[in-house]
């Protein structure tokens, strides 16, 4: 299922919050409303987190991650650090990056087998992504944007890549990453897609405006529909691994 | 540097000019990059030479090349910025991984076509990484000469003899309206020289200067000043206004006034000039932001038409706005180079330095990265040292330590002596007598003390007197004194101290007429009358104060007050005085207490009585009353049994209430009740 919502009357919900399969960060707002729509819908399955970073509310440009860890910017605190690893599940890696190209989240676009990274990201920072993260990482641009993070949403069931990506990219990406792709928009046109919502495998939240064509697009691309949290252990996981191998 | 000059330089509308331009094409601009720079020379050569039969457009950055996309045909395994098909996708995924793949992209960025491996590897074999954290320093470009042109709004053409010619692309056409097609600009730039005819505007900080130019030759100019700019601050005076504060100053009126003026001015000038104006082919503009283009375009009837198909502005940065600067810019934008041949373009010209090399080197700094100390000179004073210090260190190794041993006398520092001595020392001193005294005294004295002490400690035993007279005779006068007046035990008690804790009040007089002091303190500093069990032996301690006020300096003996016979006296009869007051004020407070325990049965056994009982009880009362019997209570609230005699009472039913809360809960208690 997608569910609009809204952090205090922002509608880039992907900014504000950071969702995977395996936990879900939260920024602390004013009003516990957006934590309660997120709680609602995933508190039986994954932990959701109220979380911080470098004392910014923006965490979902800040950080990136997926089932396996979870990558925080340099600027974060040894307090905000403590208390996400404290919530996280034991399996889940946290890990701090010293990067130039601080808005992870911007920068890199992931699902729990590969990751698309900014071409000027620094070595060493693919190189913990790649062990923190357990992904396969390559350098691509989304329709020419350097801001792989901002302009697609990826998981392992699918992805929603910038409008304007041409059908070759589509194809190229898509062979590329191995799951089908879909050039959208979320917010009523808005086209950084990463910022506009946050998916996981079988839950996605956009912002409010997102109009139900967009959603609709979102639910068949994402197969939220057909998704449950069990299936994951289940028949999903079959087919991933046999990608996968 | 040389090939860059013009070979001759021309006049817009010269002879030579319209001679130079029969037959031209349109040339492309070109920019590459420094990597590249062989390659990129030999296709720009052959583009340059396929050039006049080329019906490209001018585009001002080289565009990427748009080759058939393989990716078209149906095939996924393709990477587009590499051009490049893979058979496999494990092929594809470690292609993605490649410093050429990352090479391409970085070079897709920046609208470059991309390189082949073959040519990336030797590209690698010089450049020793390209990882994306390696290009801190930009890459240079180096800029040939047609790029330069290009960038300084020149469109360059090549005539029929091999030359290339270039001139300001706004004479020709203006650059905010879609291109014309090749042989338009072709044309233009032919014919257009036939009638020169140009306004040439300049606005900027008040000042105004415009001229009309036909065939090289000002025919009608006028400049002028007007006071807006805001002195020292800068910026105009309207634009102060605008961010909300609005000062009164006579400086800002005045500006302010300027500036309607000078826009009134300008007007009144070019509706003046508006029929020679309406001649012109062309008008160029220089008006910067949005204040001086206000003047020019805004208003009601505004002197200019915006949209006017002549309109350009001046592709160069001028100077103030003065005739001279108008003449200038009309030559700048007159002359037309001529370069002998194509290759000209492709000289690598060297950009100028843009900022001063020494400010642009610190603005590179790279702080996170770890850089030699520059080479200071040492301070000067330091410098001195290591000047006096070089010679004589040639001359000798060794070092010589010259040691002087000198007394300082400090008798003569006696001013500020301090008069009270530091605790400690007089503790240290105390510690030393006694052990002087313990071990000097003969054994009879320290028995005797040892026997005094005890029997001043024994409560009861008041023999004291005799022990002290042998002392006494025992050791001499100081010897006694201060005996008396030692500490005694590990608590540091005197003498007097134990006999005021056991409250002998003999000893303590006896004592105290043997010169013991009274001020000596024990270890917790309490004086012996500090440590008196009862008001006697305290009073033993007055009495003797009174008595005998100058023997001892009583301020640190604790003792508050003397006490003469008649003190005593006064305060026993004050004593007295209280305990009757205090007797009387307690029959007082019983008395009352009776009246409020008579009262406070009489309302209990009031409340125990019913309704009916009440009434009757307050019809008894009354008579009572009547009859004349003071005292008695009348009227009782058949709720709370509160007194409410003298009271108009709340009544139903012949009950009365002193108050209405007290009517409301005898009704609650009592539902049954008809009203």
């Amino acid at each position: 299922m997608a569910v609009r919502v809204q952090f205090e009357n922002n509608n880039e919900v992907g900014v504000f919050s950071k969702l995977t399969n395996s936990y879900c960060l939260v920024a602390i707002g004013g009003s516990e409303n957006f934590y309660s729509v997120f709680e609602a819908e995933l508190s039986e399955t994954i932990p959701v987190i109220h979380a911080s970073l470098a004392g910014c509310r923006i965490i979902g440009r800040m950080s990136v991650g997926n089932r396996h860890g979870l990558i925080v910017p340099n600027a974060t605190t040894d307090t905000e650090l403590q208390h996400i690893r404290n919530s996280l599940p034991d399996s889940v890696k946290l890990q701090r990056v010293e990067e130039r190209l601080s808005a992870l989240g911007n920068v890199i676009a992931c699902n729990d087998y590969v990751a698309l990274v900014h071409p000027d990201l620094d070595r060493e920072t693919e190189e913990i992504l790649a062990d923190t993260l357990n992904v396969e990482v390559f350098r691509q641009t989304v329709s020419n944007n350097v801001l792989v993070g901002s302009y697609c949403a990826l998981t392992n069931q699918g992805g929603l890549v910038h409008p304007h990506t041409s059908p070759q990219d589509q194809d190229e990406l898509s062979s590329l990453l191995q799951i089908p792709l879909v050039a959208g928009t979320v917010n009523r046109g808005s086209e950084v897609i990463g910022a506009g919502m946050v998916v996981n495998d079988w839950a996605a939240f956009c912002g409010f405006d997102t109009t139900s064509t967009e959603i609709s697009v979102i639910e068949s691309v994402f197969k939220l529909n057909e998704a449950q949290p069990s299936t994951i252990t289940t028949t999903m996981r079959a087919s991933l691994i046999d990608s996968i191998a | 540097m040389s090939s860059a000059q013009p070979s001759l330089t021309l006049k817009f509308g010269s002879n030579e000019y319209i001679t130079a331009v029969k037959n031209i094409t349109i040339l492309k601009p070109l920019i590459q990059n420094k990597n590249q720079e062989q390659e990129l020379r030999i296709i720009d050569n052959e583009n340059v030479q396929s050039k006049p039969h080329s019906t490209r457009s001018v585009s001002p950055a080289v565009d990427v090349s748009v080759s058939i996309i393989p990716g078209e045909s149906g095939n996924k395994l393709y990477c587009s910025h590499c051009e490049e098909l893979f058979e496999n996708t494990a092929q594809q995924r470690k292609h993605y991984k490649q410093d050429w793949h990352r090479y391409n992209l970085r070079l897709r960025l920046a609208s470059r076509p991309a390189i082949t491996e073959e040519k990336f590897d030797q590209l690698a074999d010089d450049v020793s990484s390209i990882s994306g954290s390696d290009n801190e320093e930009e890459e240079e470009e180096v800029e040939t000469l047609g790029f330069q042109l290009h960038r300084q709004a020149k469109i360059l053409f090549e005539n029929s003899k091999g030359q290339v010619i270039s001139m300001f692309r706004c004479l020709l056409y203006d650059k905010k309206e879609t291109q014309p097609a090749d042989e338009e600009i072709i044309s233009l730039a032919q014919t257009s020289v036939e009638d020169a005819h140009w306004l040439i505007l300049m606005l900027s900080g008040g000042h105004f200067a415009a001229a009309i130019f036909k065939g090289g030759e000002p025919v009608l100019h006028k400049t002028f000043h007007c006071y807006t700019v805001r002195a020292k601050q800068g910026g105009s005076q309207s634009t102060k206004d605008n961010k909300g504060n609005h000062p009164k100053s006579a400086g800002a009126s005045l500006r302010r006034y300027n500036e309607t003026a000078l826009v009134q001015h300008v007007q009144e000038l070019l509706s003046a000039w508006a029929e020679d104006i309406d001649k012109c082919s062309l008008i160029l503009y220089r008006a910067n932001g949005p204040t001086n283009r206000q003047v020019l375009f805004g208003g009601k009837e505004p002197p200019l038409n915006k949209v006017d198909p002549r309109m350009r502005s001046i592709p160069f940065p001028t100077r103030r706005p003065t005739f001279t600067q108008l003449k200038y810019v009309h030559n700048m934008l007159c002359t037309v180079h001529v370069y002998n041949s194509v290759d000209v373009l492709t000289t690598v010209v060297e950009p100028k330095p843009r900022r001063d090399p020494i400010q642009s080197k610190k603005s590179h700094i790279d702080r996170s990265k770890s850089r030699p100390s520059p080479d200071r000179q040492l301070p000067n004073h330091v410098q001195e040292l290591v000047d006096i210090q070089t010679p004589s260190g040639s001359e000798s190794e060794i070092i010589h330590l010259i040691q002087e041993v000198q007394e300082v006398s400090f008798h003569d520092l006696k001013e500020m002596d301090n008069s009270f001595e530091n605790e400690n020392k007089t503790k240290r001193k105390m510690r030393r007598k006694k052990k002087k005294l313990t071990s000097d005294e003969p054994k009879q004295i320290i028995a005797l003390t040892r026997k005094l002490v005890n029997a001043v400690d024994c409560p009861e035993d008041e023999k004291m007197g005799d022990i002290l007279d042998e002392i006494k005779e025992a050791c001499t006068e100081d010897e006694y004194e201060c005996l008396l007046n030692k500490a005694h035990d590990s608590n540091k008690n005197t003498l007097l101290h134990l006999a005021a804790k056991n409250a002998h009040r003999n000893n303590i007089r006896l004592l105290l007429s043997l010169n013991a002091n009274p001020c000596s303190k024990d270890f917790m500093s309490r004086t012996a009358y500090d440590l008196a069990p009862d008001r006697e032996s305290r009073n033993v301690f007055r009495r003797y104060m009174a008595e005998f006020p100058d023997q001892f300096d009583y301020s640190k003996s604790h003792i508050p007050s003397p006490l003469t016979d008649e003190l005593e006296q006064d305060s026993v009869e004050k004593k007295r005085i209280a305990r009757k007051i205090k007797r009387e004020k307690d029959k007082e407070k019983k008395k009352a207490e009776e009246v409020i325990q008579r009262e406070k049965n009489e309302k209990e056994m009031f409340l125990k009585l019913n309704d009916r009982e009440k009434m009757a009880l307050a019809a008894e009362r009354r008579i009572l009353a009547a009859s004349g019997n003071a005292g008695v209570v009348l009227a009782r609230c058949f709720q709370c049994a509160g007194d409410m005699s003298g009271k108009v009472p709340f009544t139903y039913n012949e009950y009365r209430f002193c108050s209405m809360q007290c009517l409301k809960q005898h009704r609650l208690t009592h539902p049954t009740l008809e009203i």
